[in-house]
């Protein structure tokens, strides 16, 4: 162990404690020192580590490569033109449907409004045939 | 009031956490152990395989005990839990109020005919950190051959230890450059590559995809180092040019009066959920050094740490058996995630569970002398990932 205050302030370590001290200073005055102080106790800690500990935080940090390769690839326009849409429709369906017969289906699509919902679930059922189509032997479709 | 008098024995993973979790208002704690150093055991891979300075993992005990603690350097030599007396090879006596065992569990070397002159040939990786080195030494000079890594006996430290042992060395021989010339065989005493067969099947293509070789139901039984061969109980043998086998683990060694509180394999038989001593309610066991149906490791020596501070201030805390020991590749790990109720629940290899790894690698020291830090962290994370929660989640 040193003994002397010169032998542990080296030139390199006086310079970088100058800046360590000018940092705490300001720290000071903008009371983050106090506030940090404050806010570091034990319950405080146990409380945010359990609310951040969630497994479901876990399970999709874990697999953030994965989950950031598909975000990357999502088409945001095209999400972000639809999404209103989507909202609404999961919205309004009743929290439990009536089964639905074939001669319920028959008189359902004298709806206009299951007629035009029908209209979108057929242009989109086609475009994901095609892309399906096209996963399997690409450039065919 | 008086303060009543904890003597923990050993200031390894289990007894420096437990030491310096005591209140001292309460308690007036001493911690005794043979050696001044607390070795931190998972730092052998890094030195055996990475050639990391051993001195990065081993401290004085002194310097791991908050101020208050006594230290006492000695050796336990017999304990009289009729008697509350501690006998130390110094000829000294120490009385106590609670006695806490976590003296861990040493390697019995000759046990298997032909191994000392093997560990004093080669080093190994689970005995200490001067054997690591010395088979770091000696794989650094490897150019070809064998290098094989067996098992004694199916209860040791770390299940996953030899698997970690067996992807570190390859990742080692890679960057030698001798990835190729240098075959590198893993053989377990279990029907599959790992205990549990949910984790065999997820490392199992990660080591064939580095072409190492396995051997299953191979029981290391004795080791003849002129002809380079190691036989097994089941009647195999394997050929090797440097083998680390790991030894059979022991219970304490020294005298404990009454004899039938270890078991028939020298381990201290314990309540599994209170960590107390069958028939004794001033003496509690900790860590490996116990019969306690769960792995033998770092995270079991912690959380019975935690439960006997909290009973002995007189609260009710139980060891639910939880493990979370890592298994590591050169860039993915995972936790083998049990508990007495849960065999090991499903869980992937990922880029997260490494760095997590490599983290508690890295906060180990603090973890042990700031337990007030890191407690809030580590209940946090296991409540979230105890085995019913992420079975919900389908693994982890
Ligand atoms: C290669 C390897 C990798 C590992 N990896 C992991 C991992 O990744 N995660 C994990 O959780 N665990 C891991 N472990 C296991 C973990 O290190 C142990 O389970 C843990 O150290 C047990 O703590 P303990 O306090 O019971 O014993 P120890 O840490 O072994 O401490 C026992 C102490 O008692 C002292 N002692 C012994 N006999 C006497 C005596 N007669 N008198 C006085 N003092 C005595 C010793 O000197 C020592 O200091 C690993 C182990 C190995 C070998």
């Amino acid at each position: 162990m040193p003994e002397k205050l010169e032998e542990v302030l080296t030139g390199e370590r006086l310079a970088a404690l100058e800046r360590t001290l000018d940092l705490l200073v300001k720290l000071d005055e903008m009371g983050v020192l106090e506030t940090v102080g404050d806010v570091l106790e034990p319950d405080t800690l146990r409380y945010l580590f359990k609310y951040l500990m969630h497994p479901g935080l876990l399970k999709v940090a874990d697999r953030l490569d994965v989950i950031l390769d598909a975000l990357g690839r999502v088409d945001y326009e095209a999400v972000n033109k639809n999404i209103d849409l989507v909202n609404k429709a999961l919205k309004s369906v009743p929290e439990e449907a009536e089964p639905v017969g074939l001669g319920g289906l028959l008189g359902a699509l004298r709806d206009p409004d299951v007629q035009r919902g029908l209209g979108f679930l057929v242009a989109f059922l086609k475009a994901l045939g095609k892309s399906l189509a096209e996963e399997k032997e690409p450039g065919k479709a | 009031m008086a303060k009543e008098k904890v003597v923990i024995l050993g200031g390894g993973g289990g007894g420096a956490i437990l030491a310096n979790l005591l209140p001292q208002d309460r308690f007036e704690v001493t911690v005794v152990d043979k050696s001044e150093y607390h070795v931190f055991l998972p730092g052998f891979l890094w030195v055996a395989f990475k050639g990391q300075p051993k001195e990065k993992f081993r401290r004085p005990i002194k310097s791991l005990l908050k101020p208050g603690v006594n230290f006492v350097h000695d050796e336990v030599v017999g304990v009289d839990l009729n008697e509350r007396t501690v006998h130390l090879k110094g000829g000294g006596k120490l009385g106590y109020d609670y006695v806490v065992f976590a003296t861990g569990a040493p390697l019995d070397f000759d046990a298997v005919p032909g191994h000392r002159e093997l560990v004093e040939r080669f080093g190994d990786f689970y005995s200490t950190l001067e054997n690591a080195e010395k088979l770091h030494r000696t794989l650094a000079s490897m150019r070809e051959g064998r290098f094989v890594i067996a098992i004694a006996d199916p209860i040791y430290k770390c299940p996953p230890g030899p698997h970690k042992g067996t992807f570190l060395s390859y990742e080692l021989f890679k960057r030698l450059g001798v990835a190729d010339k240098v075959k590198v065989v893993l053989a377990v005493p279990y029907p599959h590559v790992y205990s549990s067969k949910t984790i065999a099947d997820v490392i199992e293509p990660e080591l064939e995809a580095r072409g190492i070789e396995t051997h299953t139901f191979f029981t290391v039984d004795s080791i003849d180092l002129e002809k380079h061969k190691i036989y097994s109980l089941e009647g195999e043998e394997l050929d090797f040019t440097v083998a680390a086998v790991v030894a059979p683990h022991t219970g304490p060694q020294y005298k404990v009066e009454p004899g039938n509180v270890k078991d028939d394999s020298g381990y201290i038989k314990i309540d599994k959920y209170t960590s107390q001593v069958v028939g004794f309610d001033d003496a509690y066991a900790i860590g490996d050094c116990t019969n306690a149906p769960t792995s033998k490791s770092g995270v079991t020596a912690h959380l019975q740490a935690e439960v006997v501070a909290k009973r002995l201030q007189g609260f009710d805390a139980r060891y639910s058996g939880r493990t979370n020991c890592p298994l590591i590749t050169d860039g993915k790990g995972l936790f083998v995630i049990s508990d007495y109720d849960h065999p090991p629940i499903p869980v992937r290899l990922s880029g997260l569970k490494r760095f997590l790894e490599e983290l508690f690698v890295a906060t180990y020291w603090s973890a042990i002398k700031y337990p007030e830090l890191w407690d809030p962290i580590f209940e946090a994370y296991f409540e979230a990932s105890a085995p019913e929660v992420f079975l919900r989640y389908g693994g982890w």
